[in-house]
């Protein structure tokens, strides 16, 4: 009786920590042991109080480990790290548990794929939630999925969308209080899109907000005839919560079809904006909707980073937001109202922002049968890689394209399972040995108060990976190139980089383990973890 | 949402039509018509990888009637039905007649270049390029010559003849970025120049006049410029007209077997 007694004391001190609570969730910024969340933290700030590594000892970074995946997809996918263990999707759904330490293999889930898929942009993931002991995924075959912590064992799984018609699963999803929250990618494909919460014990749905509202619905004036029935406005990126507004933020992708809005005359609410909901019920509290009847694909698929500070001499809850359209905003998150709004890129589209963040449309920038050189490019002055809020320096960093696109207006067919877009831009994606006007990358650091940049790092290549600031004043970023790269937060000078050979499409994330910190960035298709010299 | 360049994944499935099976048909739908017909969807589906013409871009260059996964009409129906599993080439998913009108599209981007003829003596043409026009200082041709300037072993399967007779005349005309090429001065007043391969932030990696491959690290030169004009010179006024035919025949002919 006692050895079993022992053993039992031994298995509860096991279980005990290695989950995660909606406590956790909501003090993530309190344990910097952990990365518990797809942005690291409600606020989505990408900012951590570690200085373990910090100005002036992180040119002694050395490499701890490397995962090679199993697959030559691309490589999307944050982790979660909590209490030692790190949790990554290997491309497209498979979930592997790792050792953070020593990078060392717990177990694997293999997710089969059933039916075929119709993805716009490669069968990516972006990652994982958690809650207790359970790892929830969406998948690009439609499924919502729920893993058992310890062992990877599926516990259940629910198929919430048809992958044949153009719906995938892509986004982490966010899981608030008792809820797992995610919604439909397909804006390629004539969807109509959704955000919705489910049970974390069975997956069934609790309520659902679709980002198309249907006849009747407040928004819907915004359409014409039927155009809504295939209106886009998907969402493929995690949003934020604030805990004490209790209101969720969730940006949304663009309308369809893309680049001929011929067919959906009107704003076309509530697509390219960002939503503030309550995540109880779904309820629509405000909106904010960036670039009204879009033509150019700028979604508003960017991580909505949550600050509270003093801004132009009152506290306020902002929200700040660089844009795909070229443009940095500043809202009031309590109730959306636009407070500054300023380009960090060269834009063409508008002339500027009114009063009250309305964009002044450029005549002549539309897509055209013969085609029209516009900036931002089709990829945009941003997308959907994660920026950073540092509060020591009090600046909002994020990467930066450089680049334009010619834009072609074609005839939209829509048939079901293809894409539905309208012809396609050139000049999708810079490449430095083949282009003449390449355009360029930039790391770039805005004053919230002012809009400006107070400084700039400035690559040969463009960028599609999310920053990490830390306490040690330091922001980590990478590059198409293959950089991995430390920059001083204050001035934005390069203080160490190491070159990983693969491009980084992700962000890093920074932790502890056994009391070291580490930072963790995906670069091709391994994970690299790095620490202090020992 | 189109989040990157487009491309893709792998689909498992075929199209309605294929699977009913389609090995070994020839294209029941290749009318001027149809091609055009599939060109539509062409720029839909394909041209943000392909390039809206076809000539590539993150994809390969399909003007140049090479298919590397079969090149029969029912092999190209397959590849653009199903996909190439492992790459991001993805499978679209249209009627039968569609997916033939987009190989006739397909097909008749590389139409056309063999029908070029050259009025001058290919043979005449070769002995000038490996001679007295000094071609062959700068360009190769099927393992000869120097591999400072584009390889030309697939030229005339790649440009016009009126194309060629303008590189021959104009050369800065049209430099593509691939054939810019650099010139650095090291610390030590060394100066470099090559062709460039690669650029990042920190580095440049070239093929030397000597044909050595250097790479350069940005913070060892005193100066680098990348030179976006023809390393090479006109031949306007260097050659006869008879020659000038005979050099353009022999770059009209010179196709890799396929």
């Amino acid at each position: 009786m006692m050895r079993i007694a022992i053993l039992l004391g031994l298995f509860s001190l096991t279980l005990a920590g290695q989950q995660v609570t909606s406590g956790d969730l909501v003090s993530a910024n309190e344990n910097a042991a952990n990365w518990v969340t797809y942005n690291g933290s409600y606020d989505s700030r990408h900012y951590r109080e570690l200085d373990q590594i910090k100005t002036s000892n992180v040119s002694n970074l050395e490499l701890k480990w490397v995962w090679q995946a199993h697959s030559l997809e691309k490589f999307e996918s944050c982790p979660l790290v909590v209490d030692g263990v790190m949790y990554v999707v290997q491309m497209p759904n498979d979930v592997v548990a790792l050792d953070a330490r020593t990078g060392r293999e717990f177990w694997r889930y293999e997710h089969v794929m059933q039916g075929r898929q119709n993805v716009c942009c490669g069968r990516v993931n972006r990652g994982l939630a958690m809650l207790g002991e359970r790892l929830f995924m969406g998948t690009i075959d439609g499924k919502l999925i729920a893993l058992d912590a310890k062992t990877g064992a599926l516990e259940w799984e629910r198929e919430l969308v048809d992958p044949e018609g153009g719906y995938s699963l892509t986004t982490a999803p966010l899981v608030v209080k008792d809820k797992v929250v995610l919604g439909t990618a397909g804006g390629e494909y004539g969807i109509r899109g959704w955000l919705a919460a489910f049970s974390p014990e069975n997956g069934e749905e609790l309520w659902r907000f679709w980002t198309i509202p249907a006849p009747g619905e407040p928004g819907h004036e915004t359409w014409k005839g039927d155009a809504w029935q295939r209106g886009g406005g998907s969402i493929w990126l995690t949003g934020s919560y604030d805990p004490d507004l209790d209101l969720m933020y969730w940006g949304t992708g663009n309308p369809a079809p893309d680049w001929n809005g011929d067919v959906r005359p009107g704003d076309n609410l509530y697509t390219d904006s960002v939503v503030a909901l309550d995540p109880d019920d779904g309820k629509l509290k405000w909106h904010f909707q960036f670039t009204p009847h879009d033509v150019w694909d700028y979604d508003s698929v960017q991580i909505p980073v949550l600050v509270d500070r003093e801004w132009q001499g009152r506290q306020r809850k902002l929200m700040l937001w660089g844009n795909r359209n070229g443009f940095f905003y500043v809202l009031d998150r309590s109730n959306g109202e636009f407070l500054l709004g300023k380009p960090f890129a060269k834009v063409s589209w508008a002339s500027g922002l009114d009063a009250k963040g309305r964009p002044m449309r450029t005549e002549g920038a539309e897509p055209s049968r013969g085609g029209v050189r516009t900036w931002p490019s089709v990829q945009g002055a941003t997308n959907w890689y994660a920026p950073t809020y540092n509060p020591e320096t009090g600046l909002f960093a994020l990467s930066t394209w450089e680049y334009a696109s010619v834009y072609h207006k074609g005839d939209p067919e829509y048939t079901r399972g293809n894409r539905y877009i309208g012809s396609l831009p050139r000049g999708v994606w810079p490449d430095v040995r083949k282009d003449e006007n390449p355009g360029y990358g930039e790391i770039q650091a805005i004053d919230p108060e002012t809009g400006e940049a107070r400084w700039r790092y400035r690559m040969t290549g463009i960028s599609e990976s999310g920053l990490l600031s830390s306490s040690g004043g330091l922001i980590f970023s990478g590059s198409l190139e293959g950089y991995f790269f430390a920059l001083d937060a204050k001035n934005g000078e390069l203080l160490w980089r190491a070159n990983l050979g693969g491009r980084m499409a992700n962000t890093p994330i920074t932790y502890t383990a056994e009391g070291q910190q580490l930072v963790t960035v995906a670069a091709g298709n391994s994970l690299f973890t790095f620490g202090l010299r020992e | 949402m189109l989040a990157k360049a487009l491309p893709l994944c792998f689909l498992f499935a075929t199209a309605a039509f294929a699977q009913h099976g389609v090995e070994g048909l020839s294209n029941p739908y290749k009318t001027p018509e149809d091609a055009e017909a599939g060109g539509r969807i062409f720029r839909s589906h394909c041209a943000v990888c392909h390039g809206p013409e076809g000539s590539g871009g993150k994809a390969a260059d399909l003007t140049l009637g090479r298919f590397r996964h079969g090149s029969s009409d029912s092999d190209l129906y397959k590849t653009i039905s199903e996909g190439i599993p492992g790459t991001e080439m993805p499978g679209i998913f249209f009627n039968g007649k569609q997916m033939w009108q987009i190989v006739a599209y397909v097909r008749s981007l590389s139409e056309g270049r063999a029908a070029e003829q050259a009025s001058g003596d290919p043979a005449a043409g070769k002995a000038l390029f490996f001679g007295k026009g000094g071609c062959s200082n700068c360009h190769r041709v099927n393992g000869e010559g120097s591999r400072t300037g584009p390889d030309l072993s697939d030229i005339g399967a790649m440009r016009s003849l009126a194309h060629l007779e303008a590189a021959l005349l104009d050369p800065d005309q049209q430099v593509l970025p691939q054939h810019w090429y650099v010139e650095a001065v090291t610390k030590d007043g060394k100066t470099i120049r090559g062709r460039r391969l690669n650029e990042d932030t920190f580095s440049v990696q070239l093929l030397g006049v000597d044909q050595k491959l250097i790479s350069l690290r940005k913070d060892e030169l005193r100066s680098y410029q990348v030179v976006k004009k023809s390393a090479m010179p006109s031949y306007e006024g260097k050659l006869s007209d008879a020659e000038l035919q005979n050099l353009l025949a022999y770059m009209a002919s010179l196709r890799l077997t396929r």
